[in-house]
């Protein structure tokens, strides 16, 4: 019994931590977003810079594009990743309290 | 999310829960709502400083470039009409002062919008919140007076 609660406090714990982690993932994906759409309103001749530790150095607007999309493409994948281990939390954690609820009767 | 839920159906336990996942919502939402001002006033001083840099009478003006917290360079502006700015992650787009004006001023409107939103938020649990409080005061209110009448009819 105490073992099954353990065991629903750690899949509870897990789960949140995921949920914490999409959340980080969903404002990563926000900003990049922001940053293309950035782009796509920028002049053709228009230098684009990256902040580098401390320093600023100028990118083509074809890497600087091709690098925040490959970004949010690696972003997405992570998302996707992430929901299917909150998935797969959830329904851990529904079987557990089926379970620990079957005890108690 | 949004299940509705009958409050009068609930025992005093459960609707404490209720209200401390409604206040601790509220809570974050506040706490949200005042990143956004402080972002919001970040963006107005940037517009304001563009303003002032670019002025006719502010070209080729002398300033001290900070090069570290105790440290100053004096220096002069080349060129008070292009500005760096930061897109976020890391890239920053050169700008003249008209196109960078009204990037900083799209981004105090996108945060107005998110702002009335999170008020509207606020404002609809913060009224849950008072309805839950209100269901608890009248359950223990109940709750004493049938405890009142129980000990009348014990010492009858």
């Amino acid at each position: 019994m105490s073992d099954l609660a353990a065991q629903y406090q750690k899949v509870q714990g897990d789960l949140e931590d995921l949920i914490m982690n999409r959340q980080k993932l969903e404002t990563q994906l926000q900003e990049n977003k922001i940053v293309t759409e950035e782009f796509e309103t920028l002049k053709d001749e228009t230098p684009i810079y990256k902040l580098t530790g401390n320093v600023l150095l100028p990118v083509e607007q074809d890497e600087a594009r091709t690098n925040v999309d490959k970004r949010l493409e690696f972003i997405n994948g992570e998302i996707d990743r992430c929901e299917k281990n909150i998935k797969d939390r959830q329904g851990e954690l529904d079987r557990l309290r089926n379970e620990l609820m079957k005890q108690t009767k | 999310m949004s299940q509705k839920i009958d409050l009068t159906q609930l025992n005093p336990e459960q609707l404490n829960a209720v209200k401390q996942q409604f206040d601790q919502e509220l809570n974050h939402f506040t706490q949200s709502l005042q990143a956004l001002i402080v972002a919001k006033n970040k963006f107005s001083e940037c517009v304001s400083d563009i303003k002032t840099v670019s002025e006719e009478a502010n070209k080729n003006q002398t300033l001290l470039i900070p090069a570290s917290a105790s440290l100053y360079i004096p220096g002069h502006i080349k060129d008070n009409t292009k500005f760096m700015v930061d897109i976020g992650t890391g890239y920053y787009v050169e700008k003249d002062a008209k196109d960078a004006i009204t990037f900083y001023e799209k981004k105090i409107e996108k945060l107005n919008n998110e702002s009335t939103q999170i008020q509207n938020i606020i404002k609809d649990k913060s009224q849950s919140s008072l309805a839950i409080e209100s269901q608890i005061r009248q359950l223990a209110v109940r709750q004493h007076e049938a405890a009142k009448q129980e000990a009348v009819a014990a010492a009858k």
